[in-house]
């Protein structure tokens, strides 16, 4: 193929993808700007201390003169929080299934899985470093730990909230449990672990800065918190947050396209709300 | 009207009743929903229940495909147990909302019998699904999903879906109840013309239970209608409708038909309500 033609396509498929992206890149950057100019406003009229609070532009300036740098440590947080999501997301997918299929089983675990949840991640941050070391193990633990909680819950309700008519349509021609799951279950609970999914990889990335907070040796954008923390260098301190920030947005813009294609048949992906 | 075969009859004999329910028996709790429920449908025969609503006839048709164990009595499906019948893929269900999969189109569901319990010997997958897209009218709505198609259209799919196995018993649980009107009468005579027309139809057309709340519906479809009386459902009265097929729309101005639709309403009111009926322990 020639360099022309080549080019052409490729064209077409960006300005296509940029126009599926529009929609959900669009309004949180707006509503980004408008928020950075109301805080520079206000820490300008006000004479607001820069070790109190920066203003934006000075943010800016930190975050892109050291850019490498916050890339970096974005990517090592956003590599503990994907490893906590996605192993987070298996067990509790796995644990749902089980707890759906048997109330016995659900009546058993569930206590346990929101003990667990109810128990501050920061009093078990230190002791998982105890257990798992000073690398990643920790860090993936924790994330992981904070993440599977909705997705249990969505999940738990997913798998049983089929139509009751397709179930005994299926029924009728003695379909087996796993053909159920397969043809019905497993549909039916997408669009609930699609929701979970959403939370959940918010929580991943607080996780992850939390257990960086403890395990710092690794580095990470929870161990630049706090270090520019205790230095007092706060635009360096908001660079990080803001990188933290972009993270969770991207994650988020990445798991709405992924649904509009997966639950085309859903009503929620028509979105014409009001 | 039906004759309770009391003579057994010779083992060897295959009995000509596609569904037996003797002296079935379903209580919910304390509170009992069904009672002495004895209907026989034979091969080929279009069977009516008619009843009020919450007389039990879904709980009728749940039971007769095997969905829900009664408390007592007798279920034989097409010669054996429920069990086998739904195993040999040798039942069609259609339910009055549609319950198909949203996430796939027209065709695939069509397809999703054929997709499980593939064990299952006999005829299964019998009918060609684009035999069967044309034969209720979906021509052109193959890639459609659900939710682009009408009600009307929907209950199509799934009377297409139910048919697909080629099934011996087709069991259909008020299945234009949710339909509005026009809709509703244009489905009658189209569900009695795929009645004839489907696939391995051949001589004798397929067996039908068929329960509804609509007398109009039931006098229009029947060969027999069973006529149901609330709280707890007992039979009480049965009517042959000898009415000639093919039937049309038009049919139903006709004084005979009027007059049948008369007497099973007749038969409805002098069926009486039992309030506050419970089991005697």
């Amino acid at each position: 193929m020639t360099g022309p033609t080549g080019a052409a396509p490729l064209r077409v498929e960006w300005t296509r993808w940029g126009r599926a992206a529009a929609p959900y890149l669009l309004p949180p950057l707006i509503a980004l700007v408008l928020g950075a100019v109301i805080w520079e406003a206000w820490v300008e009229l006000n004479d607001v201390s820069e070790f109190v609070l920066p203003p934006p532009s000075a943010v800016a300036q930190a975050l892109f003169s050291d850019i490498g740098f916050f890339a970096q440590e974005g990517l090592r947080t956003f590599a503990v929080a994907t490893a906590g999501l996605a192993i987070g997301t298996g067990a509790a997918i796995l644990l749902a299934i089980l707890m759906a299929h048997s109330t016995t089983l659900e009546r058993a675990l569930l206590p346990i899985a929101i003990t667990v949840k109810v128990t501050p991640i920061v009093a078990l941050a230190p002791l998982f470093v105890i257990w798992f070391g000073f690398n990643w193990e920790p860090k993936v633990a924790i994330a992981a730990l904070i993440t599977y909680f909705p997705v249990l819950i969505n999940g738990i309700v997913g798998f049983r909230d089929v139509d009751p008519g397709a179930l005994d349509f299926l029924r009728s021609l003695r379909a087996s449990p796993r053909e159920i799951f397969l043809r019905l279950r497993w549909p039916s609970a997408l669009p609930y672990l699609f929701a979970a999914l959403k939370i959940a990889a918010t929580l991943s990335l607080i996780g992850a800065v939390v257990a960086e907070f403890f395990a710092a040796g690794q580095g990470g954008l929870g161990a630049v918190i706090d270090e520019e923390n205790r230095l007092v260098r706060l635009d360096r301190l908001f660079a990080a947050v803001v990188t933290l920030a972009v993270i969770g947005v991207l994650m988020n813009v990445a798991l709405a396209l992924a649904e509009r294609r997966l639950l085309s048949w859903h009503r929620s992906t028509w979105a014409t709300p009001g | 009207m039906a004759q309770p075969t009391a003579s057994p009859a010779p083992p060897s004999a295959p009995s000509d009743a596609a569904l037996e329910l003797s002296a079935v028996r379903l209580d919910y709790g304390d509170v009992r929903a069904l009672d002495g429920i004895d209907i026989e449908v034979r091969r080929g025969e279009f069977v009516v229940v008619v009843g009020p609503s919450g007389c039990g006839k879904t709980s009728l048709l749940r039971i007769a495909a095997g969905l829900l164990p009664p408390s007592g009595g007798s279920v034989r499906v097409l010669g054996g147990s429920a069990d086998a019948a739904q195993a040999g893929k040798r039942l069609g269900l259609v339910a009055q909302t549609p319950a198909l999969l949203p996430w796939r189109d027209v065709r695939s569901n069509i397809a999703l019998p054929e997709s499980v319990n593939r064990s299952a010997g006999g005829p299964a997958a019998a009918a060609d699904p684009e035999a069967l897209i044309r034969l209720v009218g979906l021509e052109g709505f193959e890639r459609a999903r659900p939710h682009k198609l009408s009600g009307g259209m929907q209950q199509r799919v799934a009377l297409a879906r139910a048919l697909v196995v080629d099934p011996d018993l087709l069991l259909m649980d008020e299945p234009f109840a949710a339909l509005d009107e026009i809709t509703r009468e244009q489905m009658r005579y189209e569900l009695l013309r795929v009645w004839s027309q489907a696939p391995g139809a051949g001589a004798t057309a397929k067996t039908v239970l068929f329960v509804t709340h609509s007398v109009t519906e039931a006098v229009a479809l029947a060969d027999r209608v069973v006529v149901l009386s609330p709280r707890p459902g007992r039979i009480a009265a049965e009517m042959a409708i000898d009415l000639p097929r093919p039937r049309r729309p038009d049919d139903e101005r006709a004084p005979a038909f009027l007059d049948a639709v008369d007497r099973v309403r007749a038969l409805l009111r002098t069926a009486p309500p039992e309030p506050a009926d419970r089991v005697s322990s």
